[in-house]
């Protein structure tokens, strides 16, 4: 839940407390108390919505807030994800659409962007502003004169509500209601107190109906208070629960049209044979789809890559292969040497004699991996989880272990000369 | 703070509280018992508190008063339970 929701709820919530607290105080105060001189005149109702109304414009403020906040805040960012979301398939549709009208082009000119400058206006026309960076981040990384270096993306705008409800806000939510059953059980246990025994008098307090009924109803008055709110809290956190699931079956829709799209546009690509050319738009094309990926997309996208035999021919460092899923995946002989596949999912995944050298695997997780005869030269395995990982015949020279789980891990022989061992 | 550590936090805050409402009920069921106790003495003598006599009535209230927080803190230990049981189904 976004904080500008939280903050709004919370606006609210003081309202709704503040209001029954000072109608309890207005209209049960002068019956209970003798109100003072210039006051004891009037008669008790009177009296009770005088206090009332001048309290009102007290109570209202933050309520005034909370609500503005919702309306002019809250609601436009729900709208403008739900826009989003929405059209988010076919406008993306549109720029796979336009990418793939490019991808000719650039293969005219033999893979030169800055050939095709006078043209950027025409391809970047009626582009969003993340669409127009993703393809202005693609020209960059054909580059003019080799492979380009790829602009890291700019910082998704996280739209308000695509995260689900975190648990502060459940745990507010069972918090109101605890406190809601504690102040009821408690006001009626005042009363119970106040009406059968004398205890009251231990402590100096006067006994009887009067006490009785002020003491249980300021607790009732908290009691319903909190679970008004904590019943409005639940609401929300289901509502924004369900917007999230929708939100991110918008995402994963196109998710997926971005993955078919770029893997047809680069099996269409392979087939062309263009030598450089060939390589460095198809690695610019891979490079500028990664970010916009998911750990199953991304990993879907490396092992198809790695199946056609196509990524031998693109110089992948840097990639960002971040919580890649590859799962029992065959990567031998892989060459992915300095990408970043920090927290990746390489559980039981083949890397016979792969090319690591390097790699950023920091939180990776290499268990039951058979990385026998790689090259982990340099690679930073930092906290990596790799129980029970063959490492038979590795090179783990560099390497960086710190906190690596390595229990039961098979690793080379430094004696019979076989792999490396990290200095 | 991760999820991992907070969630231990968590387990660590719901034993606290199960712990200090055992501490609760074991006050209420002394004051109880000493009451009763008395009462089943010959010749007892009415136990009186700044000249309230203790009768039936404010024993009853007396154990309740801490015996209804105890139970609240055992509830709130629960209610972290189940918010740490819907936080791993999430997750998971």
């Amino acid at each position: 839940m976004s904080p500008a929701k939280v903050i709004a709820f919370l606006l609210g919530l003081a309202s709704l407390a503040l209001l029954l607290l000072f109608g309890f105080v207005a209209f049960a105060g002068p019956i209970m108390v003798a109100p003072p001189p210039p006051l004891d005149k009037q008669s008790e109702g009177c009296l009770g919505l005088v206090l009332f109304a001048s309290s009102l414009p007290l109570v209202a403020i933050p309520g005034i807030a909370g609500a503005c906040l919702w309306f002019f805040v809250v609601r436009k960012q729900e709208a403008a994800a739900n826009a989003e979301a929405v059209s988010g398939l076919d406008r993306e549709a549109s720029f796979q659409d336009r990418l793939d009208g490019l991808t000719p082009r650039l293969l005219a000119h033999g893979g030169d962007a800055a050939a095709l400058a006078p043209e950027i206006p025409l391809w970047t026309r009626d582009l969003d502003g993340p669409r127009q960076n993703r393809l202005l981040r693609l020209l960059a990384a054909c580059g003019g004169e080799g492979p380009g270096e790829i602009a890291p993306p700019l910082p998704a705008i996280a739209a308000a509500g695509t995260a689900s409800p975190a648990w502060g806000t459940r745990a507010l939510s069972f918090g109101l209601l605890g406190i809601a059953a504690f102040c009821t059980l408690w006001g009626a246990f005042v009363a119970f107190a106040n009406l059968t025994s004398n205890l009251g008098e231990i402590l100096d307090l006067p006994g009887g109906p009067k006490t009785a009924a002020y003491g249980s109803g300021s607790c009732f008055v908290i009691a319903l208070a909190a679970f008004l709110g904590g019943l409005a809290l639940h609401w929300l956190n289901r509502r924004e629960a369900r917007r999230h699931r929708w939100l991110t079956i918008a995402q994963q829709g196109a998710r997926d049209v971005i993955l078919e799209r770029g893997r047809r546009r680069l099996a269409g690509l392979f087939q062309q044979d263009d030598g450089a050319a060939t390589g460095r738009i198809g690695r610019a094309h891979f490079l500028s789809t990664l970010p916009e990926l998911d750990g199953a997309g991304k990993g879907s996208l490396l092992a198809w890559l790695h199946a056609g035999g196509h990524l031998a021919g693109l110089a992948l460092a840097g990639a960002d292969l971040r919580g890649a899923e590859l799962v029992g995946a065959d990567l031998s002989a892989v060459a992915l040497d300095g990408t970043d596949l920090s927290g990746a999912v390489l559980t039981g995944a083949r890397l016979v004699e792969a090319r690591l050298r390097g790699c950023r695997l920091r939180g990776a997780d290499l268990r039951g991996a058979n990385a026998t005869g790689a090259d982990l030269r340099g690679a930073d395995l930092r906290q990596a989880r790799m129980h029970r990982c063959d490492l038979r015949r590795a090179d783990l020279r560099g390497a960086n272990l710190e906190e690596a789980n390595l229990w039961q891990a098979l690793l080379p022989d430094p004696i019979a000369g076989s792999g490396g061992v990290p200095s | 703070m991760t999820p991992a550590s907070r969630n231990l936090w968590l387990e660590i805050v719901a034993f606290g509280l199960v712990l200090i409402s055992l501490f609760l009920f074991v006050v209420a069921g002394y004051f109880t018992a000493m009451f009763m106790i008395n009462g089943l003495l010959p010749n007892s003598v009415p136990l009186e508190i700044r000249g309230v006599v203790l009768g039936r009535r404010e024993a009853l209230v007396s154990a309740l008063s801490t015996s209804l927080p105890g139970a609240v803190l055992v509830a709130t230990a629960w209610a972290l339970r189940l918010l740490l049981v819907a936080e791993k189904r999430c997750g998971a």
